[in-house]
């Protein structure tokens, strides 16, 4: 302990306003379940702000008191490794093809933006519809095997601007979500800066300074919850274009077999150093999948590099009424 | 997952309160872990294996947005009253039987140093970090986290040493912090 850590602690002993006691279990009182439940209660692979800012959390979180809290989790087995070893299985890595005359990575996001400006807003409507496909690394360790779900989740949402709406998912052949939003449940569309640097500024409330792969999750977020509009995914391309710590991967044939181009990142910042891929429709600007590959195991089950997720941007586009589906662009 | 992030709830759903409530009212500081636990749960991948001090970044974030929330619709605070409210020391003041004169002096110091100097004294002091782990609160590297933490515990002790109504703004301007929000 630095010596000037412990100055500190003995300069302002005795002026922490709020005692341990005063919150020893909380975690477990009726509104700590609550909240607990309410969160598990969220799809995962809604990365941004889902439900808003909200002063009516502890409200809801009472209501839902009564609700099972739902902590199983279906594993399926996967295959041993050799030599006793067990590996979780994870989806394929992708393949990037690069060429020595590929521009960089901010150039490439800088002519992908010119793209995204031109192109036509989509048409209008009351809701905005997210169709996604996702997997994320969820595994366990017993009894030398690794235990985990190769199937993708696959939601749709329907957001209205005043945060009602529908969300489903589906993994396998398993419905794990379906329920319906009042008003004020979710929090979707917003109205972004479409300005680089205003938009970085207003990210940057929600989005905790941790470096590049930062921005690449908050560009995942904003497509997570609302129809990106041409003019602020041109934004978006710029204000990733402004940082240095990324590279042009090269094009890519995404999993839905989509041809895109690609953008990397990488950091230690989860513990593991871990690659941040966002691939974008090379004709449009728009985004189609943000990927994330570990490069480094730890004590992890996993044979690096390895897929540690994936979101694909199926479709987004506007509708009027819950449960339709935008027509095909 | 569920069960992983359920056991990260019950382990550190305490502590992210506790930071809320140094900050800010009861209510609010429910809103603020319960937000913070949520963005956890959307972004387990990227936890690191000692989460805390992320965790405490985020409630760093969504109790500055709560913060700024209030103050558009109250009109009430000052920008720099609303900084000091984001790091600074509790809005609602909490008595204690073992409170004391020294402490009582402690905390009226500690009011009147700038948001950057409270927030980084706070986390060593009453989060319990080092000063890696509150240089990633505070998304800086380690050296400027030390050296903001010495200049801090200078400009406390200056005011701990001086008259009890020595306002922040009698600061000379070599002394005086730059705020940042």
């Amino acid at each position: 302990m630095s010596n000037a850590v412990d100055m500190t602690r003995q300069l302002l002993r005795g002026s922490d306003p709020v005692p341990v006691e005063m919150t020893t279990g909380t975690a477990r009182d009726p509104i700590g379940m609550a909240t607990l439940t309410r969160i598990l209660a969220i799809p995962r692979n809604q990365t941004g702000p889902g439900l808003r800012p909200k002063r009516g959390w502890r409200l809801a979180a009472i209501v839902a008191t009564g609700a099972a809290v739902l902590l199983a989790v279906t594993f399926i087995l996967v295959p041993h490794g050799g030599g006793g070893s067990a590996y979780a299985m994870t989806p394929p890595l992708l393949q990037y093809q690069t060429t020595a005359a590929a521009p960089t990575g901010q150039d490439l996001l800088r002519q992908l933006a010119v793209l995204a400006e031109r192109q036509p807003p989509k048409p209008p409507g009351r809701y905005d519809y997210v169709k996604t496909r996702g997997w994320y690394l969820d595994f366990r360790v017993a009894g030398g095997s690794a235990t985990g779900q190769l199937d993708p989740t696959f939601r749709q949402q329907w957001i209205a601007p005043d945060g009602s709406g529908r969300l489903e998912e589906t993994r396998g052949s398993r419905t794990t979500l379906n329920d319906s939003f009042a008003a004020g449940g979710l929090a979707g569309h917003q109205e972004w800066s479409t300005d680089p640097a205003a938009l970085r500024a207003e990210l940057a409330k929600s989005h905790p300074n941790y470096g590049t792969f930062e921005w690449f999750t908050a560009v995942g977020d904003v497509w997570n919850v609302q129809v990106v509009s041409p003019r602020l995914q041109a934004g978006l391309l710029r204000m990733l274009a402004d940082e240095r710590e990324l590279t042009n991967a090269g094009t890519v044939t995404d999993r839905i077999g989509r041809t895109g181009v690609a953008v990397s990142t990488e950091s230690r910042n989860s513990g593991l150093n871990t690659r941040y891929t966002l691939i974008f429709d090379p004709n449009t600007g728009m985004l189609l999948d943000f990927e994330q590959v570990l490069l480094e195991a730890g004590k992890l089950p996993v044979k690096v590099p390895a897929t540690s997720s994936y979101t694909v941007w199926i479709t987004t586009g506007h509708v009027n009424s819950l449960g339709d589906l935008p027509h095909p662009s | 997952m569920r069960e992983r992030f359920s056991g990260l709830y019950e382990e550190h759903y305490e502590h992210v309160l506790r930071y809320a409530l140094r900050r800010t009212d009861a209510e609010m500081a429910r809103d603020v872990a319960a937000e913070t636990f949520t963005v956890a749960w959307r972004r387990m991948e990227q936890l690191p294996a000692e989460p805390l001090p992320w965790l405490y970044g985020v409630a760093r974030r969504v109790l500055a947005n709560e913060l700024r929330g209030q103050h558009r619709r109250d009109h009430l605070t000052s920008r720099l009253e609303l900084a000091a409210s984001v790091a600074g020391v509790p809005t609602v003041q909490r008595d204690h039987a073992e409170e004391v004169t020294a402490t009582t002096h402690i905390r009226a110091a500690m009011a009147k140093l700038s948001p950057r100097d409270q927030e980084v004294l706070q986390l060593i002091a009453w989060e319990d970090l080092d000063i890696a782990d509150a240089a990633k609160v505070l998304g800086c590297s380690n050296t400027a986290c030390k050296v903001r933490l010495h200049r801090a515990r200078r400009r406390l002790e200056l005011m701990l040493r001086v008259a009890p109504d020595l306002s922040h703004d009698q600061l000379s301007n070599a002394e005086r912090p730059e705020v940042v929000l």
